[in-house]
């Protein structure tokens, strides 16, 4: 029991020393001829020049939303698979981002003066009408896992459907294909003081009820006898799972493989507690989504290459590598 | 009792599939009667024969209405295949990314080759696109020990991976994303006689091996160890009905796009309609999946005149709460 | 081509025109058009034409041809817009999959379709009537200048179609003649989407009508559009004079200007940032968008009128 305390805390450690080395890459590195030494001093020692803003102004908020971003979807991650104790869900794989991203795009085609803040209410609106969809099926125990996890990928396929309808019919693809794609090169200080409410009260709420959803990770049977209190947690969980997701999609669109790898792989490195694995994802999310970020604006330098591809990219022989690993044990 | 039982369902799945033949050929008859142009009856026949209606009957609705029906098929059987291989509901061409990887093999063939070349380029990289990821699909579920359910994961990670790409390229080429965008989701618009001749000799060619994978369907189901003891290796089972569904998918993709969402649903309902016995669940998702694809592209080109919704898109809205709708019907069925 | 030949090029068309106009034999005889999927045989001269893209429209306006069906994606306004009045045609659909059913009951005698888009469809199309295929999509502004002359060619009526090229010439030398000799800034056109901006090159149409006015395009490449651009792309890009073009609502353009960065652009700096129209700018092209979009710029950068 002792050394599996320790565990966590040291690997707690290392991570965000990572995380601060990423910070650091992605506020030093740039499409415009600032050197790497030049952008770090001005970082801590800011002068009026016109440099000065391009890393206190363009990259540090771009770096400070990659961190949000990647914590609020892992945590809804962690609380998604737990909601419906299904390894396979995420807020990508149940339909809601998709759903989020549905809402947004139908309001951005309808009331194009729509900017900044009034993206977060149909991101809400959508990721919500999914989640409660998803959480009714799965309290009513009309099915099991596995057709839960078929009707959430049924959802997605068609709410992806629609986003592609809406686009067609008004030829904006090639407006949204960046935002669609998940990215974060609009990133400004706005979008951060957007999303920051949401991230510290969803995940705040999340820690501080993480020994009730650490219940809901038992199985059925066990989870049956709880009756009404578990429900009254599972719908908790779903609303942060919605919070957190949509502000996440409202900013940076739909993002995938964060909320559903980061919480497999924090498991592997810390056992199952949920608060220990709770507090690992809100560092190991931000840790994979800021590197993602880097990596995207390096490997096709000058151009971006949208994180949410990067994700993919990376996250898909991530997750292959889980199953192996999975079945080794 | 037995016997009676199963003459019971025989009759039943007759009677099934007698009433989709009937419903295919009334929205096909539709399919050609109705559009951004209605036509009677009499002036359909009349345009066999040539005149100022010719072009839209034989040239342009005869071609959707036939490729409809191929397409539909198609996808309907790579369904059935697919999640007979992995006994998986979850499972379907879409998911476990073979459409994606035909898509992502379609978007290199049409940005690496110039326009001209497209009529048989796409087709080509649609082909290699589908068996390329079925081959990772099948080498890298190996390894994993070959259990169906770590198949299917397997599938959906390298499904996501060629997703990735898609977008990108998208991303690379924003004044296209439009088509592509409609090709992803799948559309019959523009099938010429040409296209459903093409579908129609790949179909014949793929049929020996439709019929040999439906014989050995019901055995799929089966757990490995009752495989082997009647003497059947089971990955062989699996892989080739895996095989069998990426063929299908493949010929079906190059003609309509990377339409996902018929090879979920259409084994889906007739496994309800028929039960899960090959003999009537085979031939029954096929004409599922032509109904579906065809109701589909007639209210797509029908509901927006004179604009088209492709019918990939009407597939998935109509059949996306189906689904859900079909989902928790089933458990009350098995109650 | 350098710009002194294509000085010496235009001005032999000019010459070549103005000689030859009057005396040009009626070319309605059965004749070849070159287009980019192939060769196509017309005779006579076709009065039923189906334009599928914008820049075909504003090509048969040019040719005082118009058109019977217009692939217009539902939206009259902007054909009023490209061509600065109504006109009487039908609609036939979206530019991306436009009703063949509806161009069909047309029976036009000419279709003008675009390559990227339609190339799909070309056979179908050629059964229904003559197809020719040009590029407008992607086309830079010697592309869409050389497909006014095949639209002419197919419609019996070359002579005109070099005639109306020689007129456009003259009126967009008129006004480059009010650019002040070294002018040498570099100009950028960016559209702004709803999260960031599309940059468009010295390849794009934009640019490349830029170019041809003697201005330098502030990104050189070989692909038209660099989209998905954010801020310090832009900064870096670091333009001299930056036109914005914008849909009517709200622009990631609002966001930037607060952003302490926008100040460090050469453009901004120098008070020379523009919004303009983005159907103009960048969704039409042809020879009226592109006097339209010289004139705009020496109105805005030079105060020409």
């Amino acid at each position: 029991m002792t050394d599996r305390a320790r565990h966590p805390v040291l690997i707690a450690a290392l991570c965000l020393l990572l995380l601060v080395g990423v910070l650091i890459a992605a506020v030093s590195f740039g499409a415009s001829g600032l050197s790497i030494r030049h952008a770090l001093w001005l970082l801590f020692f800011p002068d009026a020049s016109p440099e000065a803003a391009l890393v206190w102004d363009v990259r540090l908020p771009r770096a400070v939303l990659a961190m949000l971003v990647g914590a609020n979807l892992a945590i809804a991650g962690v609380l998604i698979q737990t909601l419906t104790r299904n390894p396979l869900a995420s807020p990508q794989t149940f339909g809601i981002n998709a759903g989020a991203s549905l809402a947004i795009v139908a309001c951005l085609i309808a009331f194009p003066s729509l900017k900044g803040s009034g993206t977060v209410g149909p991101a809400f609106a959508g990721a919500a009408g999914v989640g409660l969809a998803m959480w009714a099926l799965s309290v009513s125990r009309v099915m099991n896992e596995l057709k839960l996890a078929l009707a959430g990928v049924s959802i997605q396929l068609v709410l992806s459907a629609l986003v592609q309808a809406i686009l067609i019919a008004n030829n904006a693809a090639q407006d949204i294909v960046y935002w669609l794609a998940g990215s974060l090169s609009a990133a400004q200080w706005p979008k951060v003081w957007l999303i920051l409410p949401f991230s510290l009260i969803g995940g705040g709420l999340a820690l501080a009820g993480a020994r009730h959803f650490g219940v809901l990770a038992l199985d059925q049977t066990t989870g049956l006898s709880l009756g009404q209190n578990a429900r009254y947690t599972g719908g908790v969980a779903a609303m942060l799972v919605v919070v957190l997701a949509g502000s996440a999609v409202a900013v940076c669109g739909p993002i995938g493989f964060i909320g559903l790898l980061v919480p497999h792989v924090v498991r592997r490195l810390a056992g199952g507690d949920m608060a220990v694995v709770l507090v690992l994802s809100a560092i190991v999310g931000p840790l994979l989504l800021g590197t993602a970020d880097l990596v995207g604006r390096i490997v096709v330098f000058p151009a971006e290459m949208p994180v949410g591809v990067v994700t993919a990219l990376i996250g898909a022989p991530a997750f292959l590598a889980i199953l192996y690993g999975r079945r080794a044990r | 009792m037995k016997d009676t039982h199963e003459h019971h369902e025989d009759r039943r799945a007759f009677v099934v599939g007698g009433a989709m033949l009937l419903l295919l050929g009334l929205v096909s008859l539709f399919g050609i009667m109705i559009g951004a142009v209605n036509l009677s009856f009499s002036q359909v026949l009349e345009a066999f024969g040539g005149g100022k209606n010719a072009f839209i009957v034989t040239e342009y609705r005869l071609p959707r209405v036939a490729i409809s029906i191929l397409a539909g098929a198609a996808f309907g059987l790579a369904g059935v295949f697919l999640q007979g291989a992995l006994r998986n509901p979850l499972a379907s061409p879409d998911v476990v990314g073979i459409t994606k990887w035909a898509g992502l093999g379609a978007f290199s063939a049409g940005l690496l080759a110039p326009p001209a070349w497209s009529a048989w380029a796409i087709p080509l990289g649609v082909m290699a696109g589908a068996l390329i990821g079925a081959a990772a699909l099948l080498a890298i579920g190996r390894r994993f020990g070959g259990s169906t359910t770590a198949l299917a994961l397997t599938g959906v990670a390298l499904g996501m991976f060629a997703q990735a790409l898609i977008q990108y390229a998208m991303v690379l080429f924003p004044s296209r994303a439009d088509q592509s965008m409609v090709w992803l989701a799948g559309s019959v618009y523009g099938s010429t006689g040409a296209d459903v001749a093409a579908l129609s000799l790949w179909l014949l060619l793929c049929l020996p091996v439709v019929v040999i994978a439906a014989g050995r369907l019901d055995a799929g189901g089966f757990g490995d160890d009752t495989l082997t003891s009647i003497g059947l290796a089971p990955p062989w089972l699996r892989g080739g009905l895996i095989v069998v569904s990426v063929l299908l998918t493949g010929g079906a993709v190059a003609a309509v796009g990377s339409m996902g969402f018929l090879g979920l649903l259409a084994p889906h309902a007739a496994r309800l309609l028929v039960g899960p016995r090959s003999r009537h669940l085979v031939p029954v998702s096929a004409l599922l999946g032509a109904l579906a694809l065809s109701i589909a592209d007639l209210a797509g080109r029908v509901v927006a005149l004179p604009n088209e919704i492709p019918a990939g898109i009407v597939a998935a809205v109509i059949g996306g709460p189906y689904l859900v709708f079909l989902l928790s019907k089933e458990k009350s069925r098995h109650d | 081509m350098s710009s002194l030949t294509r000085r010496a090029f235009s001005f032999a068309i000019v010459t070549a025109a103005l000689a030859g106009a009057p005396f040009a034999k009626a070319e309605d005889g059965p004749r070849t058009i070159e287009h980019r999927l192939g060769t196509t045989e017309l005779s006579g001269k076709p009065t039923k034409v189906v334009a599928l893209e914008f820049s075909f429209v504003q090509a048969l306006d040019a040719l005082g041809v118009v058109p019977a069906g217009i692939a217009d994606d539902n939206q009259t306004k902007r054909i009023e817009q490209l061509l600065g009045k109504t006109i009487d045609y039908a609609s036939v659909g979206t530019r991306l999959e436009p009703n063949l059913e509806l161009i069909s009951n047309l029976a036009p005698d000419l279709i003008i379709a675009d390559e990227i888009r339609h190339s799909a469809i070309y056979q179908q199309l050629g059964s229904i009537a003559p197809t020719i295929v040009l590029n407008s999509w992607e086309g830079d502004y010697e592309t869409i200048k050389t497909s006014v002359v095949t639209i002419a060619d197919a419609l019996g009526d070359k002579a005109r179609g070099e005639q109306a090229l020689a007129e456009h010439e003259a009126r967009i030398a008129a006004l480059v003649a009010h650019i002040p000799k070294g002018e040498k800034r570099r100009i950028l056109l960016a559209v702004a989407t709803p999260d960031s901006m599309s940059l468009h090159t010295s390849a794009s149409f934009t640019g490349s009508v830029f170019k041809a006015m003697g201005l330098t395009p502030a990104i050189e490449s070989s692909d038209a559009v660099e989209s998905g651009a954010g801020l310090e792309r832009l900064v870096s890009v670091a333009p001299d004079i930056l036109l914005v073009a914008t849909d009517p609502g709200g622009t990631v353009l609002d966001q930037w200007q607060d952003n302490a960065v926008w100040n460090a652009i050469p453009a901004v700096r120098n008070k020379m940032v523009f919004e303009v129209g983005r159907n103009q700018f960048s969704r039409f092209r042809g020879l009226k968008t592109a006097e339209m979009i010289a004139g705009e710029v020496l109105a805005k950068v030079y105060d020409a009128k």
